[in-house]
């Protein structure tokens, strides 16, 4: 039986990714509570996961939304799962600031566009494993 | 645009033609009215901007007059005119919102033209702000009934938004926001708790409950906001740092006594910080024990009222601060010299009216260039700023200090006469001349000259007081600096020691401990102290207990010494004092000073030597000793 090994996922999978999550969670987040808002919440979050991931605050946020452009630029510098598990973390810090703010209210907003996004990045990942 | 209408009431008014015609100069329609009856049948006609009535009419007084004239219209204006003021009386008409309360007749007709013309003004801004609310309201009624907006959610939610717009435009208070929008509030939303964090000039708390609810759940629902708060802002604050406000006023609602049943869990909340131009000002939480109290409209709405309320609170800020800066030096934080000069109309317009005195001193920081041109600029602006916090704790409250030109700083002292303000004045030469400034590298001293003048039979109005005070200055400087001149009325100006002007004041126990230097002066200290004179003269004043003893109850010594003394018998005079400190038990202490006698000096006799006054500097040195010591 021919041993799997690890594979890192190329980083532009990763960012396209979570581009789109990112993307996805801004649209339905900044419908509920405005772009302004969701703005300092995103910052807040990058804010509190780059003690761990500092290559994080090369995310730039605005009021219109998110881009990676920057991270795909130095995360090259990167083990590529080391930019995705900083991406994971953000998306959690970002889900339990928004639970702090109002419990469970815009989290199920949120949560079946979380599972898509989840599987999809199972099914990468899988591709990336031999 | 037309003119505006101006309504003389009694025959005062009505009769005096100078009045008349003044008024017509200036553009006005003029209207009169022999009693008060006339004169509301003539404003049920016309719309009158100003009315100008007496105190007493025949048929009724000014202020019923009054009241009728603001059931009717509460644009128009009133000035009322009394041939017998009172403070009182003025009071009683101000507070029933009279525009103004003047004596009669009238001082200077053109200032009360100036009066009359802004009250005209506000009477048409008003008029116009009138009409455009009453538009706003036709277009808000349009919204309201059409199809699309006869949920009776969506009209709540626009009465919010319409409340916080107002309160947008309206430039009011914090607070003031606040109570408008959370009127509205339970309306919306299923809370029992409201907690409004904002970032003011100090960090305010307002916690509102909607009935009594248990202390632990209003606990939580505090500490809640205020973990989500430093989150957002980075910014943690401890209670002690928050000014905190608890309100139970809300209006009751059949929710409000199953609040109080559901505990002291924090079940439910919906929280937003408040975000206003990039910045974090501040954080609005709901709270609720019941589970499941908000949905997710909720949350959209209650982001929108965040937003709105977050924008309208920065407005209020900004609108303060640019006020503050429009009349404040920036360097000082004085009030600016235009501000000054509004405020100095104000206080001439108000002495005038009361017959209450005024005074003004003019301070001039004395050979300031040499600080700038020798130590810099950051030192001499670290001088200006704390000459003006000495000038500013050393005055009252009613008092004004302004920044009146580079190294110039006026001060306008209301119900002041001009000996209590050469008094004042006086203090203040002494404790600019004890005082020495620390900047970065440097230990600076530096003296003040001062012209002070009086508003008086001739000094009529501001600017001839600002002239003479102008002019004591100058006599001040040309005196030789670190002297006070004031314009005395048909004298001219004097030196306030001339006048033997003195101050009769309680001293606390605790400023009997002069800061006092021990060490004897050597020749060359002596000389930078003195200058090259040889001669000094030893000056006094008496304490007993905390009194300052009346001149002439105790003996004043003066002495002629050599330099070759000067130094032993300054020495003696530390140890004598010293010895004094340990002898608290003596009845008199005797603050002295030595000084250079000379022809000029020598006529400043009694000088008081202010024991407040700080540290040994300039050229004149403070001593106490023991009375009876010497001879």
């Amino acid at each position: 039986m021919a041993k799997r090994t690890r594979k890192e996922i190329p980083l532009q999978y990763v960012i396209a990714v979570y581009a789109d999550l990112l993307d996805e969670i801004w649209q339905r987040v900044a419908d509920l509570i405005g772009g302004i808002t969701l703005q300092v919440l995103m910052n807040t979050a990058v804010r509190r996961v780059s003690a761990a991931y500092p290559f994080i605050t090369a995310i730039t946020v605005t009021v219109d939304g998110v881009s990676l452009d920057k991270l795909e630029e130095i995360g090259r510098d990167q083990p590529s799962h080391q930019v995705k598990e900083a991406l994971q973390n953000l998306i959690t810090e970002l889900f339990s600031i928004l639970a702090a703010m109002s419990g469970d209210v815009i989290i199920r907003e949120l949560a079946p566009k979380v599972r898509e996004a989840e599987t999809r990045l199972c099914q990468i990942t899988e591709n990336g494993e031999q | 645009m037309n003119p505006a209408t101006v309504l003389l009431v009694g025959d005062h008014l009505t009769q005096e033609t100078s009045l008349v015609d003044a008024l017509r100069r200036e553009g006005f329609e003029v209207l009169t009215a022999p009693t008060a009856q006339v004169a509301l049948s003539q404003l049920e006609r016309v719309p009158v901007a100003v009315v100008l009535a007496a105190e007493h009419l025949p048929d009724m007084d000014g202020l019923t007059l009054w009241r009728e004239i603001a059931r009717r219209s509460l644009d128009t204006r009133l000035i009322m005119f009394s041939s017998n003021p009172t403070e009182e009386s003025a009071r009683q008409a101000l507070l029933a919102g009279v525009y103004d309360y003047l004596a009669w007749p009238v001082p200077d007709m053109a200032e009360l033209m100036g009066l009359i013309n802004r009250a005209a003004q506000e009477f048409a801004l008003l008029q116009r702000n009138r009409e455009l609310l009453q538009q706003v309201q036709a277009q808000t009624v349009q919204q309201e009934t059409s199809p699309l907006m006869t949920d009776e959610r969506q009209r709540i939610e626009l009465n919010i938004l319409r409340a916080i717009s107002a309160e947008l435009s309206a430039l009011r208070d914090v607070p003031h926001i606040l109570r408008a929008v959370i009127s509205h509030l339970s309306r919306l939303f299923n809370y029992a708790l409201l907690v409004i964090l904002v970032e003011d000039s100090e960090v305010q708390m307002f916690v509102f409950s909607r009935g009594q609810l248990d202390p632990a759940f209003v606990e939580a629902g505090i500490e809640h906001l205020l973990t989500l708060h430093s989150m957002f802002s980075g910014h943690p604050y401890t209670r002690d740092e928050l000014k905190i406000h608890y309100t139970e006023e809300l209006p009751h609602s059949p929710f409000n006594s199953c609040f109080a049943e559901a505990g002291s869990e924090l079940r439910s909340h919906i929280t937003f910080p408040l975000v206003a131009g990039g910045e974090t000002i501040g954080c609005i939480s709901l709270a609720s024990p019941v589970e499941g109290a908000f949905s997710a409209l909720d949350v959209q709405v209650f982001s929108l009222i965040a937003y709105q309320l977050a924008s309208a609170i920065r407005n209020v800020q900004l609108f303060r601060r640019t006020q503050e800066m429009a009349i404040t030096d920036p360097l000082t934080g004085l009030y600016n010299r235009r501000h000054f000069q509004e405020l100095l109309d104000h206080e001439c317009f108000r002495a005038h009216r009361y017959g209450h005195s005024l005074s003004l001193a003019i301070v001039d920081l004395d050979h300031f260039k040499e600080v700038n041109d020798t130590l810099g600029h950051p030192a001499g602006d670290m001088v200006l700023q704390q000459t003006s916090q000495l000038l500013r704790q050393s005055v009252r409250q009613v008092d004004v200090v302004a920044r009146y030109g580079g190294d110039e700083f006026a001060l306008l002292l209301p119900d002041t006469n001009l000996e209590q303000a050469a008094v004042l004045a006086e203090r203040l030469r002494l404790a600019m001349q004890g005082r020495s400034f620390v900047t970065s590298q440097h230990k600076v001293n530096v003296t003040i000259s001062v012209g002070v003048a009086a508003l008086g039979e001739d000094v009529p109005d501001k600017e001839t007081l600002i002239q003479r005070a102008d002019e004591a200055l100058l006599v001040a400087k040309r005196q030789g600096r670190n002297l006070v001149c004031l314009y005395v009325p048909q004298a001219g100006v004097m030196e306030a020691q001339q006048l033997g002007l003195r101050e009769r004041r309680r001293f606390p126990r605790a400023a009997v401990h002069l800061p006092l230097r021990y060490a004897p002066l050597s020749q060359e200290e002596m000389e930078a102290l003195l200058g090259t004179s040889r001669n000094l003269s030893v000056e006094g004043v008496a304490f007993e207990g905390e009194e300052v003893l009346p001149p002439g109850s105790f003996a004043l010594l003066d002495l002629t010494l050599s330099v070759g003394e000067e130094e032993e018998q300054i020495r003696t005079l530390a140890q004598i004092v010293w010895s004094k400190q340990e002898s608290p038990d003596r009845p008199a202490i005797m603050g002295a000073r030595l000084i250079p006698l000379s022809s000029e000096t020598r006529q400043r006799n009694a000088r008081l030597v202010d024991r407040s006054g700080e540290g040994v500097n300039g050229d004149i040195e403070s001593y106490s000793y023991d009375n009876g010591s010497i001879g």
